[in-house]
């Protein structure tokens, strides 16, 4: 297999990734009106670089450690294919994916068909980290905004509203760089099957990849996918997207120093409803909440399916 | 404003604010013409009634534009996130102050007010009470304005007073009526008619006042979580 192929593929699997994403970052934080969408594509790429560059090559191991062998160049491939096919087709369904997911059931599935020796106690752990992420993530929200409430109480309306922007302009920036060294680092991570590079390489082949990446969410940030997570699902004031974009980052941070894939609309889901409790919200879009649960169940089931049929095509 | 060295953040707040404050200012100049447009009518001067008139509309002309540039400004800007919507509303409101006492202004100003009677009621103590009233409850509301860079106990603290001076504008308002209809035998119906419509219209001012404070506690509400 040429060596090139597996990295062009992550280049567009980046592509799609930014793409996928970008109405999160971007559609969110303009969706608060606290930043225009330029500032929020500035910030967001300056996050996305820093991340990939700082902790990227965390994510390394990340996917091939769930099987007992090195991974083969058809299990490489065929995880690229499949999350490249089914973040694509998705995205143009405007249905927010769980990227991560969608890699390691992929990759799970492709690990499967070829018969390599899976270990089920690491893919458990990655399991049981997405069950609880979003709890997490719900938790350091509603904190989170207990502590923002607090610091907000004697300050003037006017400097309330410079608050919200100062703080989402920096957790905008927190957010694409966990989201970048933990999504970009584990497609990085899934791109080569020998030893890893060198860390200069590896540091130049991320920033690469979270310059795709960076320009994917530049021309699609207008909007889209972050509809249905954010202005779909509940509304939320700039003090809960702020809330629920911190929450987001401390779990993301979690599982990126584990070398654990993690999808961000779990994480944010779960940072959302965490506002919305501080607020004893009664309305909710209970019809797109189980949809989106949903889909955390049956994509990645989907991916590891498909790649399990794919792999002996190859 | 929360600043740190070399960088200030809420510049861009502080700075529609101040206009907002600037805009009030402008509609409560035109709102106070009103005390002088009734002596005037109550005394039958036409020139002067016309002129105050006159000058009542240039001022709503230019809250009107003023309303105008600052709503594009907030529409157009990325601030105030999650209350911009409330923050239009509350222009709007602030500027109909304008547009009802250039209503109010129109009426008066329709026709000569010859009858005594009618005059007496223009000159009277609760019409004095009833425009001191609606101008108190402008300036509440300017007072209330100015809290948006305190805190928010001040603003809740500021709000109530609008009501309250709305609330006795209002009982004002129920003397003149009264004694408008009670003396209304002698007078012509059309100035009937144009004293009453006077009265809503000028109402009107301390209504939409209440209605800009209310927009405040939305703002409250919301501005902080």
């Amino acid at each position: 297999m040429d060596e090139r192929l597996p990295l062009l593929l992550a280049g567009v699997l980046t592509f799609v990734f930014g793409w996928n994403n970008s109405g999160l970052l971007i559609g969110n934080e303009r969706g608060s009106g606290t930043l225009s969408a330029l500032e929020s594509t500035i910030l967001c790429s300056i996050g996305m670089l820093l991340g990939v560059a700082v902790e990227g090559r965390e994510m390394t191991k990340s996917l091939g450690g769930i099987i007992a062998v090195p991974p083969t160049g058809s299990v490489v491939l065929v995880t690229l294919v499949v999350s490249i096919a089914l973040t694509f087709g998705l995205t143009l369904g405007r249905i927010p994916v769980t990227f991560s997911a969608t890699m390691v059931g992929a990759f799970a599935g492709a690990a499967f068909a070829s018969s390599a020796p899976l270990r089920v106690g690491d893919l458990a752990t990655i399991i049981a980290f997405w069950m609880i992420a979003p709890l997490a993530a719900m938790a350091a929200t509603f904190l989170s905004y207990r502590v923002i409430e607090r610091a907000t109480q004697n300050l003037s309306l006017v400097s309330v509203d410079a608050f919200n922007r100062a703080g989402v302009g920096l957790v905008s920036v927190a957010l694409a760089y966990v989201l970048a060294a933990n999504n970009i680092g584990t497609i990085y991570g899934t791109s080569f099957t020998g030893s890893p590079p060198s860390s200069a390489d590896a540091v130049l082949t991320l920033l690469a990849l979270a310059a795709v990446a960076v320009v994917a969410m530049a021309i699609f940030g207008r909007g889209s996918v972050a509809g249905t997570v954010g202005d779909r699902l509940l509304s939320l004031s700039p003090q809960g997207v702020l809330a629920a974009f911190s929450g987001t980052i401390i779990v993301m941070l979690a599982a990126t120093q584990l070398a654990i894939p993690v999808s961000v609309t779990q994480c944010l889901v779960g940072g959302m409803f965490g506002a919305a409790f501080t607020k004893k919200i009664a309305i909710i879009n209970r019809r797109l909440s189980l949809e989106v649960v949903a889909s955390w169940v049956v994509i990645p089931l989907a991916a590891f399916f498909l790649a399990a049929v794919v792999t002996p095509l190859l | 404003m929360v600043s740190l060295p070399g960088v200030a953040f809420g510049r861009k707040e502080g700075d529609i604010i101040h206009r907002l404050q600037e805009d009030l200012r402008m509609v409560r100049e035109t709102e106070q013409e009103i005390s002088g447009l009734v002596a005037a009518a109550a005394q039958g001067d036409v020139a002067t009634c016309r002129s105050r008139r006159d000058w009542i509309f240039e001022l709503e002309g230019k809250a009107a534009d003023a309303k105008r540039d600052l709503s594009t400004q907030i529409a157009e800007g990325a601030f105030f996130g999650g209350v911009r919507e409330d923050m239009l509303g509350l222009l709007d409101k602030i500027w109909k102050i304008a547009d009802k006492t250039k209503d109010a202004a129109r009426l008066l100003t329709l026709a000569e007010i010859t009858d005594s009677n009618a005059r007496s009621i223009l000159q009277s103590e609760d019409m004095r009470r009833f425009l001191e009233n609606l101008d108190l409850a402008v300036g509440a509301l300017q007072h209330l304005i100015e809290a948006f860079e305190v805190d928010r106990k001040t603003i809740l603290q500021r709000v109530h007073a609008v009501d309250e001076y709305e609330e006795a504008a209002d009982g004002f308002k129920q003397n003149v009526l009264a004694a408008l209809f009670e003396r209304s035998r002698g007078i012509d119906p059309v100035t009937v008619i144009l004293v009453r419509d006077f009265v809503f219209n000028a109402d009107d001012v301390a209504d939409y006042a209440q209605y800009a404070s209310d927009i405040v506690l939305v703002l409250v509400a919301k501005g902080y979580g």
